[in-house]
C-alpha cells in the first residue's frame, strides 16, 4: 500500500485574498493601471497600493510609474514568473477542491 | 487524497477564491470593451467578403472601392482613437497579446498581410468560381472562416454575457445569407438585388452598432474609474 499523497502546497504570496483578486485580474490582462485595477478589484487604493509591493517583492508583478497629462499613472504587469506561479495555484487549488469533493461523497 | 480537514480550503478561502474568479470576469469584461472598434472592425472584415460579393454582382464597382477604401480608413480612425483614449485617461488595460505582440511587431503584420488578399481574391474569384465551381463546395470554402468567427463571438458572448458579441456574431452570417439564399446572383436592378443588398450591408451595421454600444461601456466605466476619489471603493462600478 502506497502512503497517502501530502495536499499541494498553496502559495502563501498568493492565497491572500486580495492578492488572489489581484493576480487574477492581472492575468486576464497584458498590462493594466492602478484604476483599472481598482474598478476590477473593489479594493481600496491603499489596500491596492499595500498588496501591489507584496506582489512586487516576490517579483510576480512589474510595475511602471508614469506621468501622462500631469497625473501620475502607474500600470502593473504579471511577470512570467507571476503567471506560472498562478497557474500553478489554481491547478494545486482545482486538486484540493477535487480532493474535497470526493471526501464529501465518500 | 486529502487527509485531514484543515488541509481543506476554509468557506473564506473559497469565497476569496470565488471572488478573485468573478474580479477576473469583471477584468475580462473591461478589457474587451476597451478594444470595442476594433473587435468592430474585426466582424465588419469578416462581413466585407460577402456583401463584395453581394454588391459587386449587383452594384457599381465605386461601392466596392468605397469599401475597401472607407473600411481602412475607418479601421486606422479606431485604432488612432483608442491610442488617443488610452493617452488621456488614466484607465488603461492592454491584452496579454498587445504586449507580446509589441515584443515582436511581426505577428501583428503577417495576419493583416494574409488578410488582405484573401478578401481581394474573394471578392474578385467570388462570381466567377460560382458559375464554375459545385455551389456547394464553393460555399463550404467561403464559410469555414466566417463560421469560425461566429463561434468565437457566441463564445465570448456567452463567456463575457456581453450582447454586443451577439450583434457581431449575427452580423456575419447576416452578410452571407444573400450569397446561401441566392447563389446564382440576380438581375441587377431587380428588387429582389435591392433586397439582397440592402440584407448584406445591415450586417455592417449590426457590427457598427454593436461596437458603438461596447464602446460606450468603456466610455462609461473610464469615467467612472476616473472620478473616483481616494477613498471611494470602485468595486459597483465594473459590476
Amino acid at each position: 500500500m502506497t502512503a497517502p499523497e501530502s495536499p499541494p502546497p498553496l502559495d502563501p504570496v498568493i492565497h491572500e485574498a486580495s492578492r488572489l483578486a489581484i493576480v487574477s485580474v492581472l492575468n486576464e490582462c497584458g498590462s493594466a493601471s492602478f484604476s483599472f485595477v481598482i474598478g476590477a478589484t473593489g479594493l481600496t487604493r491603499g489596500n491596492l497600493s499595500a498588496h501591489a509591493s507584496k506582489l512586487i517583492a516576490a517579483g510576480y508583478v512589474e510595475e511602471e510609474k508614469r506621468i501622462v497629462d500631469r497625473k501620475p499613472l502607474t500600470e502593473y504587469r504579471l511577470t512570467d514568473a507571476g503567471r506560472t506561479a498562478f497557474s500553478h495555484y489554481r491547478a494545486n487549488w482545482l486538486r484540493l477542491t477535487s480532493g474535497e469533493n470526493g471526501k464529501a461523497e465518500k | 487524497m486529502i487527509e485531514s480537514s484543515s488541509e481543506l480550503p476554509t468557506p473564506l478561502e473559497t469565497r476569496a477564491f470565488d471572488e478573485a474568479k468573478r474580479a477576473a470576469w469583471r477584468a475580462a469584461r473591461m478589457r474587451e470593451a476597451s478594444r470595442a472598434f476594433v473587435t468592430g472592425h474585426v466582424a465588419l472584415g469578416v462581413c466585407l467578403p460577402g456583401i463584395c460579393i453581394v454588391l459587386g454582382t449587383n452594384a457599381p464597382f465605386v461601392l466596392i472601392a468605397l469599401l475597401f477604401f472607407v473600411y481602412p480608413a475607418f479601421l486606422f480612425w479606431a485604432i488612432r482613437r483608442i491610442h488617443r483614449q488610452r493617452g488621456q485617461s488614466l484607465v488603461k488595460v492592454t491584452d496579454r497579446i498587445e504586449v507580446e505582440l509589441a515584443a515582436n511587431p511581426r505577428n501583428v503584420v503577417l495576419p493583416i498581410i494574409a488578410w488582405i488578399p484573401y478578401t481581394i481574391l474573394c471578392m474578385l474569384a467570388g462570381p466567377v468560381l460560382l458559375r464554375r465551381m459545385p455551389t456547394s463546395i464553393h460555399l463550404a470554402s467561403l464559410a469555414i472562416f466566417p463560421m469560425m468567427c461566429v463561434g468565437y463571438f457566441v463564445h465570448q458572448a456567452l463567456r463575457l454575457a456581453l450582447w454586443e458579441y451577439f450583434l457581431f456574431a449575427t452580423s456575419i452570417p447576416l452578410a452571407y445569407l444573400p450569397v446561401l439564399l441566392q447563389p446564382e446572383p440576380p438581375a441587377p436592378q431587380s428588387s429582389l438585388a435591392a433586397v439582397l443588398g440592402f440584407v448584406s450591408v445591415a450586417s455592417m451595421v449590426l457590427a457598427i452598432v454593436g461596437a458603438a454600444s461596447l464602446h460606450h461601456r468603456w466610455e462609461v466605466w473610464s469615467r467612472s474609474l476616473d472620478d473616483l476619489g481616494s477613498d471611494k471603493e470602485a468595486g459597483e462600478v465594473a459590476s
